[in-house]
């Protein structure tokens, strides 16, 4: 009996779609901060990306993955894809091949920049730290302006209050709240 | 004696009078040159996107077989110039 060939061909024909559908996400989430048009516009590139990506191989795959879990509220699984996706872009940026992938070497940065963010606000400090001196490090020595300043002062605030909360509290209890996933809550 | 009227006859109702045509005697003057102005944009727009195409293209040809695969996102919206030229 002939096998099947398990491997279904990529359908690239969809995938300004979906990136016109990242744009709309980025745009209604953070310039207009309508949270609840945000998360139905997620579930769809959800649904389209499951079908394009759904071993999460590429790299827009991952960034908007990414995203959709940030709008989500899972801080965990947004730092998982956004790590996949350094990783992967970390290879090109050490050989100096950037532009083999047709990035800048400022889009490598800003990854690490978000990845910085996320730690951050996730309250792992010392990975945020280690990713925005990564990300400040490769802009000198591209030679390009260093744009995570705003980050690198955010960890500092969230270092000094952790270490007021503290001294003063003795061990910090954060509970953590459960949220319904975009395809539940929807 | 009454003479013809030239051209098309006039359309007219059941109790004599002319019919109703929407827009009789109510031509803008500045619809020929709105036409143009309107062509001429659509024209230029035309161009714009034309180039933004082949860009697209380029930098999709100019990329690897392993970059296109981790790069999906980078393929282009519009068909092939060439393609578009036979059909």
């Amino acid at each position: 009996m002939p096998t099947k060939n398990k491997m279904r061909p990529i359908d690239l024909t969809k995938w300004p779609e979906a990136k016109s559908l990242y744009v709309r996400l980025l745009h209604s989430f953070y310039e207009r901060n309508e949270l609840a048009k945000s998360k139905s516009i997620a579930l769809s590139l959800l649904r389209m990306i499951d079908l394009l990506d759904p071993l999460s191989t590429t790299l827009p795959g991952n960034e908007y993955r990414a995203l959709i879990a940030e709008i989500d509220g899972d801080l965990d699984e947004a730092i998982r894809y956004r790590e996949v996706l350094v990783k992967k872009i970390d290879e090109y940026a050490k050989a100096k091949r950037l532009q083999d992938l047709a990035l800048k070497p400022d889009d490598y940065a800003d990854q690490l920049d978000l990845l910085a963010a996320l730690y951050c606000e996730n309250g792992r400090l010392s990975e945020a730290e280690a990713a925005i001196s990564k990300s400040e490090k490769f802009c000198a020595e591209a030679g390009i302006p260093f744009d995570g300043k705003d980050v690198r002062k955010q960890i500092e605030r969230e270092r000094k209050t952790s270490a007021q909360v503290t001294s003063s509290k003795g061990t910090r209890n954060k509970k953590k709240v459960k949220k319904k996933p975009i395809s539940k809550a929807l | 004696m009454a003479r013809e009227p030239k051209g098309k006859p006039i359309k007219k109702g059941p109790k004599g009078g002319r019919k109703h045509t929407p827009g009789r005697d109510h031509n803008t003057k500045s619809g020929a040159g709105k036409k143009k102005r309107f062509a001429k944009k659509k024209r230029r727009q035309r161009t714009i996107d034309q180039e933004n195409c082949h860009e697209q293209w380029v930098v999709w040809d100019s990329l690897s077989d392993d970059a296109k695969r981790l790069r999906p996102d980078l393929y282009p919206d519009c068909p092939r110039p060439n393609d578009a030229d036979e059909e």
